[in-house]
C-alpha cells in the first residue's frame, strides 16, 4: 500500500490554521494559546517525555491513534517557546494529515519497523514542512503578525534611524515580535521573511 | 510496569473540565508537571501522603466529603493497593505508534533508533 500525501499550498495550509483559530481561538488575541488548543479544544493530551531529544533527536511526536503529544521533557520546562512551535506542529498533523492514516499496512511491531523504515524521504519531508509551516500560521497569523511588526517598528523608530543603511532592521524587529508570539526569534523572522509583511511596512531610515 | 490508570484518569478528566492545560494546573498549584503526567497516565501510583492527596483534590476543585472527594480517595486507595500492570501489549503499542516524525540533523532514521524509539514509547504510554 502506498502511503502519500498530497501537496499543500501555503494559502492552503494557512487556511487550514485560521479554520483552527476560528474554531478553538476566535479572539485571535497573541500569543496564540496552543496548548490549550491541543489539549482542551482537540482534547489532545500534551505530556513532557524524558529524553526525547538528547536521546531520539526529536523534539516532540504525536501518537498514532492521536491521543497524546509528547514533548522533550527539558523543552517542556525550559524553553517553552521551542516548546510551543513543537506542539503546534503536532497539532499540524493532527489537522493537515489524520485523514491519511486511517488504514496503514502494519499490524505488527516489526511490519511498522519495516514500513516506516521504507517510507520515502520525500514523504517524510513533505509532512514535516506542511506541518512546519501550519505552525507557523498557527502561532503567528498574518494579520497579527503584520499588526504586531507595525507596532515594534513604531515603538522603535528612532533605535532603527540610527542602524547603518547596510543593516538589514528585520532581524531586530523579530526579537520583540517574536517574544509578543512566544516563540524563537528565527522563526518569528522566517514568518515575516515569508509574508509580504517587509513590502507593507516602512522602516525609518 | 503502570498501574491501573481509574485514578489518573479521574484526575485528568477532572483538570479538563476546570479547562486547564497541564501546564497550567501544574502552575496554578505548584505541582511537578512531569510527576503528574505520569500519575495521570497510570505510571505512577496515586500519592501516599494524605496531604499530597488532599492537595491534589483540593487543585481539583473537589469539595471535601462530596461525592467526587469520595471517589477520588476511593480510587485513589484502590489504584495504591495493586500491583502494576505488565506493560503494555504489542497491539496497544501498535496503535501508539507515531507517523509523522523526523530525527533533528539525521537523513534517515535506522532499525536501531527506531526500536529505541519504540522502547522508550512504551514505557511512557497512558
Amino acid at each position: 500500500m502506498s502511503f502519500d500525501i498530497p501537496y499543500l499550498d501555503d494559502e492552503n495550509i494557512e487556511g487550514t490554521a485560521a479554520d483552527l483559530l476560528a474554531k478553538h481561538h476566535p479572539s485571535r488575541t497573541v500569543p496564540v494559546p496552543v496548548e490549550r488548543i491541543a489539549e482542551i479544544g482537540l482534547r489532545i493530551r500534551v505530556y513532557p517525555f524524558p529524553e526525547l531529544y538528547n536521546t531520539h533527536g526529536l523534539n516532540a511526536l504525536l501518537t498514532g491513534d492521536q491521543k497524546v503529544i509528547f514533548v522533550d521533557d527539558k523543552q517542556y520546562r525550559e524553553y517553552i517557546p521551542k516548546a510551543r512551535f513543537s506542539i503546534a506542529h503536532e497539532v499540524g498533523h493532527h489537522i493537515l494529515h489524520w485523514k491519511y492514516c486511517q488504514d496503514l499496512p502494519y499490524r505488527s511491531i516489526d511490519e511498522y519497523v519495516r514500513w516506516r523504515l521504507e517510507l520515502p524521504r520525500k514523504v517524510v519531508d513533505r509532512f514535516e514542512i506542511q506541518s512546519h509551516i501550519f505552525a507557523g500560521f498557527l502561532l503567528m497569523p498574518t494579520d497579527e503578525l503584520l499588526e504586531v511588526c507595525k507596532a515594534v517598528v513604531d515603538e522603535h523608530k528612532e533605535e532603527l534611524k540610527i542602524l547603518k543603511p547596510s543593516t538589514d532592521p528585520w532581524p531586530y524587529i523579530a526579537d520583540d515580535v517574536a517574544k509578543a508570539f512566544e516563540v524563537n526569534q528565527p522563526s518569528a523572522l522566517i514568518r515575516i521573511q515569508n509574508s509580504n509583511i517587509m513590502s507593507r511596512i516602512a522602516i525609518p531610515r | 510496569m503502570a498501574w491501573k490508570p481509574e485514578f489518573g484518569e479521574f484526575c485528568r478528566d477532572k483538570r479538563i473540565e476546570k479547562e486547564m492545560t497541564l501546564r497550567e494546573f501544574c502552575r496554578e498549584h505548584e505541582l511537578d508537571p512531569g510527576w503528574l503526567s505520569r500519575i495521570e497516565r497510570g505510571l505512577l501510583p496515586p500519592p501516599k501522603s494524605a496531604q499530597l492527596r488532599t492537595k491534589v483534590a483540593a487543585a481539583l476543585g473537589l469539595e471535601e466529603s462530596s461525592e467526587e472527594w469520595k471517589v477520588f480517595h476511593d480510587l485513589a486507595d484502590l489504584c495504591a493497593g495493586r500491583l502494576p500492570e505488565r506493560a503494555a501489549d504489542d497491539e496497544r503499542i501498535r496503535e501508539m505508534l507515531p507517523v509523522f516524525f523526523r530525527a533533528i540533523g539525521k537523513e534517515e532514521t535506522n532499525e536501531a533508533e527506531l526500536r529505541k524509539l519504540i522502547e522508550a514509547l512504551q514505557r511512557e504510554l497512558p
